[in-house]
C-alpha cells in the first residue's frame, strides 16, 4: 500500500484535540451573508456575461461562455438531408435520465434509440453514493419535501416543476424497487430512511452509498432485456432541425473512430447530464470523465433558454488530499451518520447538515480566517472525522474502499475535506413535461434548471433523473404519435455567429503536451 | 513532485511519480485516453485492468482510477464493451434458484475454482457469491453484489461460462424487488389535496419560513 505524506503536524494536534463542542448555531441571515461571501456562485472573478443567445447579458463562468458560445465542431461540408437512421425517440444519454426515459418511452410504444459518449451507465448516477430522497416515513409528506427543498434552493425554485419532483418521490421509489433495486432496510425489513443536508424529516433512501450504482445496475439491465437499441461511443455534436425551428434528430460523432451518424427523430431527449469535468474556475469536480455540459451546449445554440446558468453546487466534502483523490467524494451521508467537520484547532465551525451551499461556504470562511488546514500542494482544507461514527466501513464501503486504497482508515483517522464541483443547479428551461423552448426537444435530468432552485439538497439529484425521466419518456412518446419525421437541417446554425472553441469539447484534455510533465 | 517510478503500459517505460493513480500516469506521460475512463469514483469499471505486481511477481486486477503505482508496475487495460445483458424484464426476477436458474441456467456449472474471486478488482468473494445462488441463499449472493462494477473480468476468467456479474445483479434485483412488492409503504398514497398545493404554490417566502419552523 502507498502511504501518502500527510500534513503531519496538523494531524497530531487533531488527534490530541478533545472531543468538540458543538458548533455554534447559525441564524437564516447569516447563512445567507455567508453564502454570499464565500460561496463561488455569488463572487464576480471568473465570470463573464453571454453575449449571445436567450440568455445574453447575463454572467456565466467564463469557461462555460465560451463554450455556450462556442462554433459547432461538425464539418462545415456536412450534409445533414440524408440521415443514417430514423426513429421516434432519440434519446441522448445513456445516465439515469437517459436510461429512465428510453425505457418508458419503450414501454409506451415508441422505436426507441439511445446515443451515449461512452459506454451506457456511464454518468454521474452510478457513482451517486449517498440516496434519494421520497416521503415515505411516519410524519413526512411531499408538502414537507417541497419545503426543504424551496428553502435549501432559497425559493428560486420552480415552484411547478418542484411540485411535480416531490409528488412522483414515493413511487419513483417504488418503481425502481420493481426493477429492482434493493433498499436499505432495517433488521425487522423496514426501510430505513436517514436524514440529509437541509431535510426535516428523514427522507434519504439508499444501497449503502452504492446507491447510484444499485440504480443504474437495474436501469440499464432493464433496458438491455427491453432490447432498446444503444449506440455506445456516440456523443451528440450537434441537433437537427427544420426549417421552422422544430428539433428533428442529431448528428452523433464516433468518439473512437471519427465520422458522423445522422439520426432523424419525431422527438429528441437531452439526458446529457452535468457540466463538473468543465473544472469551472479551476475547481476540482466530482463528476465522471464524460461530464462536460455538452447538451446544454447544443441546446443553447439551437435557441433554448437557461435557467440559473450560473449556479453549481460545490459539495462541502471532497477529498483534498491526497491529490491521488483530489475532487472525489466523501458522501454526506458520513456527516449524517455523524462525522464532524472539524478546523485546524479541532473545533467544529458549523451544523454539518445544514444545506450544502452553507456548509461549503462555512468551510471556505474557515479557511480564509486561517483555520483551515494548508495543504502540501496549496489550498486549505479541513477536517472530516469519522473515527467516533459506528460501523463507517460496513456503512460506506465505496468511500472507505477508496480511502482504503491510498492507506486512510476512515475508521481510524481523519480526511481533509474542501468544496468540490459537483452538480448544475441551473440548465436548459423545461417545463413538467421536460418540453424545452424548442418544438420536438425534450430535457430530464441534471441538464434541466429551476426544481432545485440555485442549490439543490441531497438526494433530489437521483429522484430527479428517475422521475423527470419517466415522466418524459411518456411526454416524448405520446407526442411522437402524433408528429411526423421533419426536414433535417442546420438551419439554425445559419443565424449563429458563436466565435468561441469548438463546442461541445465532450472530454476533458487531461493528457499532457510533449514536455510538460 | 514526488519520487520518479517507472511503469509498463502498452509496451512503453513511463515515467511516473509516486502518488499518482495509474490514470494520472497515462494522462501526466501524454496519453490521451477515451475506452477506458468512466466515472473515476471507483464505481462504473470502465478502467479495470491487470497488472503485475512488483513485489511478488503476481497477476493482480485493480481499476487504474483507483490503482497507485509503484516501480516496476507493469499495467494493461481489460475493460470490455459490449458484455453480456440480461434478456429478460424484470417479470422474470423470482428471488429463488428455479428463477436464477430460468434466466441464468449455466449457474450451476461452477466447479469452485475461485478463479472470479481471484481476478476481483472489488475484492468480492464471487465464486462465494455463486455458490451462495446455487444453494438459493440469493439474499447473500445479493450482499455479495452490492459493489459489483461489472467489469466482467469474472466472466473472462470462468471455464465453464458463468457470468457472475450478472447472476450477482440477477440476485440483487431479484430480492429488491420481492421486498418492495411486500413492503406496504411503498404501496400507492394518496395526493395531498389540491387546496394544500394551490397554497404552496402562492405562498411567499416568509409565510413559507414561518411554516417551516412548526
Amino acid at each position: 500500500m502507498t502511504r501518502v505524506a500527510f500534513p503531519d503536524a496538523d494531524l497530531a494536534t487533531l488527534l490530541a484535540a478533545e472531543p468538540p463542542q458543538a458548533p455554534p448555531p447559525l441564524d437564516l441571515a447569516t447563512r445567507e451573508e455567508l453564502v454570499h461571501h464565500y460561496h463561488p456562485d455569488y463572487q464576480p472573478a471568473g465570470k463573464r456575461a453571454l453575449t449571445l443567445g436567450g440568455n445574453r447579458g447575463e454572467p456565466v463562468p467564463a469557461r462555460l461562455a465560451d463554450l455556450l458560445e462556442g462554433r459547432p465542431r461538425i464539418p462545415t461540408d456536412l450534409d445533414p438531408a440524408t440521415p443514417d437512421r430514423r426513429c421516434d425517440v432519440l434519446v441522448i444519454g445513456g445516465g439515469g435520465a437517459g436510461v429512465t426515459a428510453a425505457l418508458t418511452a419503450h414501454d409506451a410504444g415508441a422505436d426507441c434509440l439511445v446515443a451515449t459518449k461512452l459506454r451506457l451507465g456511464d454518468s454521474n448516477t452510478i457513482m451517486a453514493e449517498g440516496g434519494m430522497q421520497a416521503a415515505l416515513a411516519d410524519g413526512d409528506d411531499p408538502a414537507h419535501h417541497f419545503l426543504d427543498a424551496l428553502r435549501g434552493g432559497h425559493f428560486a425554485n420552480d415552484r411547478t416543476l418542484l411540485r411535480a419532483l416531490v409528488e412522483a418521490a414515493p413511487a419513483t421509489a417504488a418503481w425502481l424497487g420493481a426493477l429492482g433495486v434493493r433498499w436499505d432496510r432495517d433488521d425487522a425489513g423496514h426501510l430505513v430512511t436517514r436524514h440529509g443536508g437541509g431535510t426535516s424529516r428523514p427522507r434519504l433512501l439508499a444501497c449503502a452509498d452504492y446507491t447510484g450504482l444499485d440504480i443504474m445496475r437495474a436501469l440499464t439491465a432493464e433496458l438491455r432485456g427491453a432490447g432498446v437499441p444503444v449506440i455506445e461511443f456516440h456523443p451528440a455534436v450537434e441537433l437537427l432541425t427544420d426549417r421552422a425551428g422544430r428539433v428533428t434528430g442529431a448528428v452523433l460523432e464516433d468518439l473512437r473512430h471519427g465520422g458522423h451518424t445522422l439520426v432523424a427523430a419525431r422527438q429528441v431527449i437531452l439526458a446529457t447530464g452535468g457540466a463538473g469535468r468543465l473544472h469551472l474556475g479551476g475547481a476540482p469536480t466530482s463528476n465522471h470523465y464524460g461530464a462536460t455540459g455538452d447538451g446544454l451546449i447544443l441546446a443553447y445554440r439551437a435557441g433554448c433558454g437557461l435557467i440559473h446558468p450560473e449556479s453549481f453546487q460545490f459539495h462541502p466534502t471532497g477529498i483534498a488530499y491526497p491529490p491521488a483523490l483530489s475532487g472525489a467524494l466523501i458522501t454526506e451521508g458520513v456527516r449524517s451518520a455523524g462525522a464532524w467537520l472539524r478546523n485546524r484547532h479541532g473545533e467544529r465551525f458549523v451544523d454539518e447538515l445544514l444545506p450544502r451551499d452553507v456548509v461549503a461556504a462555512a468551510l471556505l470562511a474557515e479557511c480564509a480566517a486561517g483555520r483551515g488546514v494548508a495543504l502540501p500542494g496549496g489550498g486549505h482544507a479541513v477536517w472530516l472525522d469519522a473515527r467516533h461514527v459506528a460501523g463507517v466501513a460496513q456503512h460506506f464501503p465505496a468511500v472507505w474502499t477508496k480511502l482504503s486504497r491510498v492507506g486512510i482508515d476512515l475508521q481510524t483517522t481523519p480526511v481533509l475535506t474542501a468544496p468540490t464541483l459537483h452538480y448544475q443547479n441551473g440548465g436548459v428551461r423545461v417545463d413538467v413535461a421536460g418540453q424545452t423552448d424548442l418544438p420536438g426537444l425534450r430535457a430530464c435530468g441534471e441538464i434541466t434548471g429551476g426544481a432545485h432552485g440555485t442549490n439543490r439538497l441531497m438526494g433530489n439529484a437521483l429522484l430527479e433523473v428517475v422521475a423527470t425521466g419517466r415522466r418524459v419518456g411518456q411526454a416524448a412518446a405520446t407526442a411522437a404519435r402524433e408528429s411526423d419525421q421533419g426536414e433535417t437541417t442546420l438551419h439554425h446554425l445559419a443565424e449563429w455567429n458563436g466565435s468561441g472553441p469548438p463546442a461541445p469539447v465532450l472530454l476533458p484534455d487531461y493528457a499532457a503536451s510533449p514536455g510538460e510533465a | 513532485m514526488n519520487e520518479p517510478v517507472t511503469i509498463h503500459f502498452r509496451g512503453e517505460t513511463i515515467t511516473a511519480h509516486r502518488g499518482e493513480t495509474l490514470l494520472q500516469a497515462l494522462w501526466n506521460s501524454g496519453h490521451h485516453l477515451i475506452d477506458h475512463v468512466g466515472c473515476l469514483g471507483g464505481a462504473c469499471g470502465a478502467c479495470s485492468g491487470t497488472f503485475t505486481d512488483p513485489a511478488t511477481g503476481e497477476p493482480r486486477s485493480a481499476l487504474a482510477c483507483q490503482l497507485m503505482v509503484r516501480d516496476g508496475l507493469h499495467f494493461r487495460f481489460t475493460t470490455l464493451t459490449e458484455l453480456p445483458a440480461p434478456t429478460y424484464r424484470s417479470d422474470a426476477l423470482r428471488p429463488d434458484l428455479a428463477g436464477l436458474l430460468a434466466c441464468h441456467p449455466e449457474t450451476v456449472r461452477c466447479r469452485s475454482c475461485e478463479a472470479c474471486t481471484l481476478v476481483c478488482p472489488q475484492q468480492i468473494d464471487v465464486m462465494g457469491a455463486v455458490l451462495a445462488a446455487i444453494q438459493g441463499r440469493l439474499a447473500a449472493t445479493a450482499e455479495h453484489g452490492l459493489s459489483c462494477v461489472s467489469c466482467g473480468l469474472c466472466m473472462v476468467v470462468c471455464e465453464v461460462g458463468i457470468a457472475p456479474q450478472l447472476v450477482m445483479a440477477f440476485a440483487r434485483r431479484s430480492v429488491g424487488a420481492a421486498e418492495t412488492a411486500a413492503d406496504p409503504t411503498l404501496a400507492a398514497r394518496p395526493p395531498l389535496p389540491e387546496a394544500r398545493w394551490a397554497e404552496l404554490l402562492a405562498a411567499t417566502p416568509e409565510a413559507l419560513l414561518a411554516e417551516g419552523e412548526e
